[in-house]
């Protein structure tokens, strides 16, 4: 999930730089700005939003994937181990016990 | 963790991307797209005090003193040009606004009429623009159709006399030209300059209650049989001089998306069925959209050449061509593609809204003068032309 939310934190970031460049540029005729300017919103309009909704696709595959893990889990751990063996009475002999 | 839940959560991420690339971008651009299509006069306001304050910047600025050598002489050509294209741009703009505001239009008026003016195409034909009876036609179109906008919506205006005239060199010209054609330059027609001096003359018909002039008549009939590309329907980019002058027949330069998208906004103005069908052919077989993006080739090969007229040219489609096909759909009602090539302008335009007083000024930061000119004209052009 690390990667995802670090996806999302630079897509916030370009947001904020391209909002800061296109404040700093007004009214500055000036080729480094125009560049600077069309860099960042190129970044901030085309590529920011397929990169957030991939990242939470991301994260939302992980949830998924997590959830089902947890349920794998449960369903093992209930249908193996003692529980399963005194229910079939098939545990194993008492004299393997060492209460003899 | 096995590799196929991971190439399968890859893939998702990247259907996610995909699905956010061809759904999202357009559509955040064309957002203000219908505010200007319907002329929402708030917004058209923000975009005029930009525009406004760039081109008194861009008068105030010294003009080019008298070129020492050829590239001086084309610099200081160029710049002529973008300035007359500014304040004429400007003007159209202000004159379009609903409602019209012909008092705003008076500084570029004057900026299009003061002596320096004329000065790059004075260099070039070694003649005042009024003198004789041939060529200056896109100094004398484009100053001329912003003047008579001008006296259309003031009859009493201060720049009647201006008017008259660049209307009466335009007529000469269109009457004396044996091809019906008339030169820009000494040896160079552009049919779209000569729609710009068309559309002067027919709106001064219209503001002086006239019908339609004999130079405007032939003009308009020697643009249908020469000046358009009858394989293609577009307009050819530029004509040979020396069917203008002796009637010879020669090759025509090819037809081009800026020309030809222009030529649209201003024959709006003076023939609209022509205008309508260079706009059909533009829609067809020049606009393309991409991820939502509306963009117009300026070669109909869809080659990457560009020049001074088409502006940069990326992957074919040309900057000019796009821009002016925005008032040229606009004139024509095409809301949808209105709408697609806005949001092109929008992303590589970089509007942005400064706070200044009333309600605000807009810019479009990569555009310039003459580029947010050309974008106030164009989301302005009329869709009920006069």
């Amino acid at each position: 999930v690390r990667r995802p939310l670090a996806l999302i934190a630079a897509c916030a970031l370009v947001l904020a730089v391209h909002e800061g460049a296109l404040r700093a540029a007004f009214g500055v005729p000036d080729a480094g700005a125009i560049v600077l300017v069309l860099a960042a919103r190129f970044a901030a309009i085309v590529v920011v939003p397929g990169a957030t909704l991939a990242a939470f696709a991301m994260i939302a595959a992980h949830l998924v994937r997590r959830g089902e893990r947890h349920r794998e889990g449960h369903r093992e751990g209930s249908s193996s181990g003692a529980g399963i063996s005194v229910a079939l009475g098939g545990g194993p002999p008492s004299g393997a016990r060492g209460t003899k | 963790m096995s590799s196929a839940p991971r190439s399968a959560r890859h893939f998702v991420a990247l259907l996610a991307f995909v699905l956010g690339l061809g759904v999202v971008p357009h559509r955040v651009c064309e957002r203000p797209a219908e505010a200007y299509f319907e002329g929402d006069r708030a917004e058209v306001a923000r975009l005029a005090h930009g525009v406004e304050a760039l081109a008194r910047a861009s008068r105030e600025r010294p003009r080019p003193h008298a070129p020492a050598s050829p590239s001086e002489a084309a610099s200081a050509r160029y710049d002529g040009e973008w300035r007359l294209v500014t304040d004429a741009m400007c003007a159209m703009g202000f004159g379009q606004m609903t409602p019209p505001d012909p008092a705003r239009m008076e500084p570029c008026l004057a900026g299009l009429v003061e002596p320096g003016a004329a000065d790059f195409d004075r260099d070039a034909w070694g003649a005042a623009p009024f003198d004789g009876d041939r060529g200056h036609a896109g100094y004398l179109g484009y100053a001329g159709l912003p003047l008579a906008l001008h006296r259309w919506l003031d009859p009493r205006s201060r720049f009647t006399e201006d008017e008259e005239r660049f209307v009466a060199a335009l007529e000469r010209r269109f009457v004396a030209s044996p091809s019906g054609q008339v030169e820009s330059y000494p040896g160079e027609i552009y049919p779209v300059d000569e729609a710009a001096g068309l559309a002067a003359l027919a709106l001064h018909a219209k503001a002086t209650h006239a019908p339609p002039s004999p130079g405007l008549v032939r003009g308009l009939e020697s643009l249908r049989a020469r000046g358009v590309d009858h394989a293609t329907g577009l307009l050819y980019q530029s004509v040979p001089a020396n069917q203008s002058v002796s009637g010879n027949p020669s090759v025509p330069g090819a037809p081009r998306g800026s020309g030809t998208a222009l030529a649209v906004y201003f024959l709006a103005y003076a023939d609209a069925p022509l205008a309508a069908s260079l706009y059909r052919a533009l829609r067809e077989q020049l606009f393309r959209t991409v991820l939502g993006f509306g963009a117009v080739l300026e070669h109909p090969s869809g080659a990457w050449t560009s020049d001074v007229d088409s502006g940069p040219v990326v992957f074919g489609f040309g900057v000019s061509a796009t821009g002016f096909a925005i008032g040229a759909s606009r004139a024509q009602g095409d809301r949808d593609a209105f709408r697609a090539l806005y949001a092109t302008a929008h992303l590589f335009g970089a509007p942005y809204l400064a706070q200044a007083p009333g309600s605000g000024e807009r810019r479009f930061e990569t555009g310039g003068a003459i580029g947010n000119a050309i974008l106030f004209a164009m989301l302005t052009s009329p869709r009920r032309p006069p």
